[in-house]
């Protein structure tokens, strides 16, 4: 230790924030911190806040574990007692991660959540997509291509009826890659059909099967699109949109 | 004083957030919504273990403990404090650490630094998209920040080293790594937001 100020004094706790949401702290330090937070309700905001940004460093790290993890869990669950809701830990240096929690103010990451949201969806899908394989690899080196464009955007959206959407555009190599999800329902033989809009001009992109609440797909052809629209039309899609459900302009 | 003794569910988790709906109903002991809440979190969960401790049958355990400590614990996951995935990759992150830091993971990374990576299949094609381009999100951030915060957010997140190691690993004084440590969240926090605009 070469800080010599006592590890509860605000100005100890305040430098050490940063350390303390990346989890770089010793447990002496971290107990600190933790017993701090739980009467400074601003330092519990801020930690709040850049623990949703930290937890964004995750985003790269997604891995599919071995099958047996999954029955391994469930089992072991079924077998372990919950805490009863009404349970407060009130002893600093147990349960350590769960002070900031408790102490903290709102932070919402919905962008985080509707990624989960979107593999949920998506994961229902891989047998669907199993057939594909082929299509799907080749789908791939286009994603890799808008991907690994220098000059990619991301142009998020806020569609209707809480779906969301996000697009990845290389004007450079002409190429996009949608991301839809949380579609609703919709009713009787109806899908959506994607559109890229050229000099006012809708160009079809593909309708999606019905039923589909989220999807990514590739689109070509984005150099002269001035908008992405999605509208709703009978199985198959239709050559004009029938039903205009939402438009994201694409920023030039 | 801050929170009321409220139900986990006095406060409903916002629209978009399913993992926060899941916690709420897996706290009332709710074995199907555990089940989907697995399948929602596990390749977050199991990655970020796997990208710290790097040997996949520890990460296999620290996911285990990381999970089963979701089902006994969702009561504490409060809707209104932060999302539900955060909550979840909290538990893990502070886990994968505390076995980074054992010594024997730390020999066992050693010696297997680089054997962790595995391929995506075609299939998975789909599934990663999304991960994908908030991954390049990510990084286009991580490149805004100086060099110096950049290393210093990536040894104590990916590597789950203290502030303390980041300093004499990069040579630079504690004082200046705490900072950077807090200034490249800040920084990472509003290129996030902007770029989500």
């Amino acid at each position: 230790m070469t800080d010599h100020r006592p590890p509860g004094s605000d100005d100890q706790v305040h430098t050490l924030i940063g350390p303390y949401v990346l989890d770089a702290l010793d447990e002496a330090e971290r107990a600190a911190v933790t017993a701090h937070l739980a009467h400074c309700p601003s330092c519990a905001a801020e930690v709040a806040e850049l623990r949703a940004t930290a937890v964004r460093l995750a985003d790269p790290t997604t891995a599919d574990p071995p099958a047996r993890l999954r029955d391994a869990v469930l089992a072991e669950a079924r077998r372990t007692r919950q805490e009863p809701p009404q349970l407060r830990d009130r002893r600093p240096g147990t349960h350590r991660w769960r002070r900031w929690v408790g102490a903290a103010a709102a932070a919402v990451v919905l962008v985080v959540a509707a990624v989960v949201v979107t593999s949920v969806v998506q994961q229902r899908r891989i047998d669907a997509a199993r057939h594909t394989a082929a299509v799907a690899a080749a789908r791939q080196r286009r994603i890799d291509a808008v991907l690994s464009a220098p000059d990619a955007t991301v142009v998020p959206a806020t569609l209707p009826g809480g779906a969301r959407g996000r697009l990845v555009l290389s004007r450079q190599r002409d190429l996009g890659v949608v991301t839809l999800s949380g579609l609703p329902r919709l009713s009787g033989r109806h899908t959506y059909q994607l559109w890229l809009v050229v000099a006012g001009t809708p160009h079809n992109a593909g309708a999606l099967p019905v039923g589909t609440a989220g999807a990514s797909r590739v689109l070509t052809g984005v150099r002269s699109a001035a908008a992405f629209a999605l509208s709703t039309e009978p199985a198959g899609g239709s050559p004009r949109p029938t039903h205009l459900w939402a438009t994201v302009p694409l920023r030039r | 004083m801050e929170h009321r003794r409220d139900s986990p569910a006095g406060r409903s988790p916002g629209p978009g957030d399913g993992i926060g709906t899941l916690l709420v109903r897996t706290a009332r002991g709710d074995e199907s919504a555990f089940t989907e809440l697995y399948d929602a979190v596990a390749a977050r969960v199991y990655g970020l273990c796997l990208r710290l401790v790097r040997d996949p049958a520890q990460a296999e355990e620290v996911s285990q403990e990381v999970l089963l400590e979701v089902w006994r614990t969702a009561a504490r996951y409060r809707p209104e404090h932060g999302s539900g995935l955060v909550f979840v990759l909290t538990v893990t992150h502070r886990r994968a650490v505390d076995r980074v830091r054992s010594a024997q993971a730390r020999r066992d990374r050693e010696h297997r630094a680089g054997t962790a990576a595995g391929g995506d299949t075609v299939d998975d094609v789909v599934d990663t998209v999304t991960a994908r381009l908030e991954y390049q999100q990510v990084r286009r951030c991580l490149r805004t920040l100086t060099a110096l915060q950049r290393q210093a957010i990536e040894l104590a997140y990916y590597g789950g080293r203290t502030y303390r190691e980041v300093a004499e690993t990069l040579d630079v004084a504690l004082p200046t790594v705490k900072s950077r440590m807090r200034d490249a969240l800040i920084r990472l926090r509003d290129c996030l937001e902007v770029s989500r605009r």
